[in-house]
């Protein structure tokens, strides 16, 4: 349920389309001018929502996230946050603390212990700006409770669902065009069965995926609960990516594993994303130990 | 929601709750205790055929005790015994339903209620719906769907069964089969051939025909997981009235599809009693620790992921049935649902039959082993019924992602 009514949701959608495929570097003047903070003001879980899909849809990499952790923690201004040990970006002038953020603990490290122990990532996805911080940083406890820590996470994991779901959108989308332009047999790719349905099995995916998100996104539930939709909705993602990229990747070809196709862009941001709070494998062992202990798997009874 | 929403909604919910109290017992919120009440994990019944009918006859009183308190048929029109509300009035009414223990009223509700009702009420004349509606949501009229034949299943617009004009009406003349409830129901919505020379969809015409009617016989099939669920309905010489008729003449295609969508919502979403209870995570974990795989990290991560998915698709049912029942017409993002559920079960069939190892296949009276069989029996038909698996991609990769058509 949102405050925002559905025309003002689809405008909403194709602005923040255009302002992230735009120049990132003028990301927060390009969103002050949209009325950004009216939005977010107005329904803050679907704004983001909104803003990271959009992020996924145009592969595009930004610090964003570190609103959402900053925000839900109460953290001052100037600061940025590491999670578990990665930052999605080399600190601005005038960082004044880093955050590093876990599922169970939070600590907090001023930038001058910092700036030293940073590492660009050269992981698969090298259009991402994300840095490393070393592992002997390890700082003071953050003074905040544990369900606010828990809610940050939450918030957080249901970001990142929302930015995997965006990136599987593009990449079907890639997909979809690819198999209606290119033809063999005589004949569009997407006229064979088992291309189709490859891509619909896909697209049932991350509907699924997209559904468990809105679910996730309650206000006034328990925060174990809340903690809860939120695991279960970034495992599905985790397990959503590696389905969509698979049949994507397989319907290109040869040319899906080219640089020349922009295909390898979605496959490797979604695998990052997919790291970042627990990827779905950990996600499972965690869901799967509270199951056996006996937390109810249903989080809300939203309607 | 708003406040302005929320108001009438919450007194709705309390007149519910007052109506549950005084004629059901509350479901026990115990957690589930392994070993103890029933283990049945199937979909299809597989009782002897005296005990199904007293399932029948509990189903429809509780529809009538339902009807008669205006919970019968919420989104209804007045005239016909409905209120007129919303679609998430009919939301907050089945979930707090589901915290009472009631008669399961799959037999009326799935197929007649919720898919030939619709349609009636979409297609139908006013003779039909004065005489049908009322009766069916009243619990005393069980409707089923004669659609499928020897010959046209996946294409469905293939059908066979000839209706030619009389003088008053119409004759009847064919085979359907696959039939589900018939053996009950007093009602079938029939698709007929009514112009063979016309292209398959367009020579096609959709009538309501009374079971009782001479030259009409069901015969069970039975099924590998036990029941006999489904039945094969002759229709030899049956004479129907003209006002029987659903739609134009020829134009039965376009009721056809009335009833298919509504069918793809409401089989994603069906929960007859020992599939629904199978779904609960406290019965699976249960499973998983009884089986002796309690501390089995791989076993333990699969139970997670079903459970996840689980909730996913319970989440995407709810999505999709809040667009409808707030007047969205069913499109074809129901086969979302239909593809996911029909997987999932798939899933939890083979991941128990895993867990219980040989003990799936021999009767040895042990609680909650053999009786995995059921739904490991019933499975396929769940990629199968409503549309198969294969079919609803075809319907997304079309319909929804807009792919090339395959050719023909
Ligand atoms: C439990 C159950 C209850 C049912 N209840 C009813 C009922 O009440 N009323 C009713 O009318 N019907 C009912 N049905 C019938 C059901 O609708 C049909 O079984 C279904 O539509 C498939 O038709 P078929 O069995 O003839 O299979 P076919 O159409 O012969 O298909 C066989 C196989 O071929 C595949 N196939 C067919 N066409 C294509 C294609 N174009 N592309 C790719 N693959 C294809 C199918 O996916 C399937 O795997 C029921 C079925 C079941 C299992």
């Amino acid at each position: 349920m949102t405050a925002l009514d559905a025309q003002t949701l689809a405008s909403v959608r194709v602005s923040l389309d255009e302002v992230l495929a735009g120049t990132p570097g003028d990301l927060s003047s390009a969103l002050a001018e949209l009325g950004w903070a009216d939005v977010v003001e107005a329904d803050r879980e679907t704004a983001a929502v909104l803003l990271f899909g959009a992020q996924g849809r145009a592969l595009a990499s930004t610090r964003l996230l570190d609103d959402v952790v900053t925000h839900a923690l109460g953290s001052p201004e100037g600061t940025v946050v590491a999670y578990a040990g990665i930052l999605l970006g080399r600190p601005e002038e005038g960082t004044e603390q880093v955050v590093v953020l876990d599922e169970n603990a939070a600590a907090v490290l001023p930038i001058t212990e910092v700036s030293g122990r940073l590492q660009p990532v050269r992981g698969f996805d090298r259009a991402t700006t994300w840095h490393r911080l070393d592992t002997t940083a390890s700082g003071e406890p953050l003074d905040v409770s544990a369900e606010t820590l828990a809610l940050a996470v939450a918030a957080a994991r249901r970001a990142l669902t929302a930015e995997i779901v965006g990136v599987c959108e593009t990449a079907l989308a890639m997909a979809v065009s690819h198999t209606t332009v290119r033809h063999q047999y005589g004949r569009p790719l997407a006229s064979f069965q088992a291309v189709r349905h490859a891509l619909a099995e896909a697209h049932a995916a991350i509907e699924n995926t997209r559904a468990t998100l809105e679910a996730a996104a309650v206000a006034d539930a328990p925060v174990a609960t809340v903690a809860r939709a939120a695991r279960v909705a970034k495992h599905r993602a985790g397990t959503t990516q590696a389905l969509v990229m698979r049949h994507v990747v397989q319907v290109h070809g040869a040319m899906g594993l080219t640089l020349e196709s922009d295909v390898h862009r979605a496959v490797t941001r979604a695998a990052a994303l997919d790291v970042l709070l627990g990827s779905s494998r950990e996600l499972s062992t965690r869901l799967g130990l509270d199951l056996l202990s006996g937390a109810p798997a249903e989080p809300i009874a939203a309607i | 929601m708003t406040t302005t929403e929320a108001d009438p909604l919450a007194a709705f919910a309390d007149e519910a709750r007052a109506f549950l109290d005084a004629h059901a017992e509350r479901r026990s919120t115990d957690a589930v205790i392994w070993g103890k009440g029933e283990d049945h994990t199937g979909y299809f019944s597989e009782d002897p055929p005296e005990v199904e009918q007293a399932l029948v006859d509990q189903a429809r009183a509780w529809q009538r005790t339902r009807y008669e308190n205006g919970f019968g048929w919420i989104t209804g029109p007045e005239s016909y015994g409905g209120r007129e509300l919303s679609g998430v009035h009919d939301l907050v009414y089945d979930q707090i339903e589901a915290e009472y223990d009631v008669p399961d009223t799959g037999v009326l509700s799935l197929i007649g209620l919720g898919m030939i009702g619709p349609t009636i009420l979409a297609h139908g004349r006013d003779e039909v719906r004065d005489r049908y509606l009322p009766a069916m949501f009243r619990g005393e009229v069980i409707a089923c769907q004669l659609f499928s034949e020897p010959g046209a299943g996946s294409d469905l617009a293939g059908v066979q069964t000839r209706a030619s004009r009389t003088e008053d009406g119409w004759v009847l003349r064919g085979q359907k089969v696959w039939t589900s409830v018939a053996q009950h129901a007093q009602i079938g919505m029939a698709l007929c051939r009514t112009d063979p020379d016309a292209p398959k969809h367009k020579g096609i015409t959709a009538f309501l025909v009374d079971l009782s009617l001479p030259g009409v016989e069901v015969r069970p099939l039975r099924q590998m997981s036990g029941g006999a669920e489904f039945n094969e309905v002759f229709l030899t010489d049956v004479h129907v009235p003209d006002d029987h008729r659903l739609g134009e003449v020829n134009g039965g295609w376009r009721v056809a599809l009335t009833t298919l969508m509504n069918e793809r919502a409401s089989v994603g979403n069906e929960a007859s009693t020992g599939v629904a209870r199978v779904l609960s995570d406290g019965f699976l974990a249960a499973l998983l620790h009884e089986s002796g795989h309690g501390e089995d990290a791989a076993a333990r991560r699969r139970l997670a992921e079903i459970t996840a998915d689980l909730t996913a698709a319970e989440y995407l049912n709810r999505a999709t049935i809040r667009r409808l029942r707030s007047g969205a017409q069913p499109g074809p993002e129901a086969s979302v649902s239909k593809l996911l559920w029909a997987q999932n079960l798939t899933r939890i069939a083979h991941l128990a039959a895993e867990l219980v190892g040989p003990r799936l296949t021999a009767d040895t009276g042990e609680w909650g082993t053999f009786s995995w069989n059921e739904l490991l029996l019933s499975a396929p038909a769940f990629r199968i019924l409503g549309g198969t698996e294969e079919i609803m991609k075809n319907i997304l990769g079309e319909r929804v992602l807009g792919l090339p058509k395959e050719p023909s």
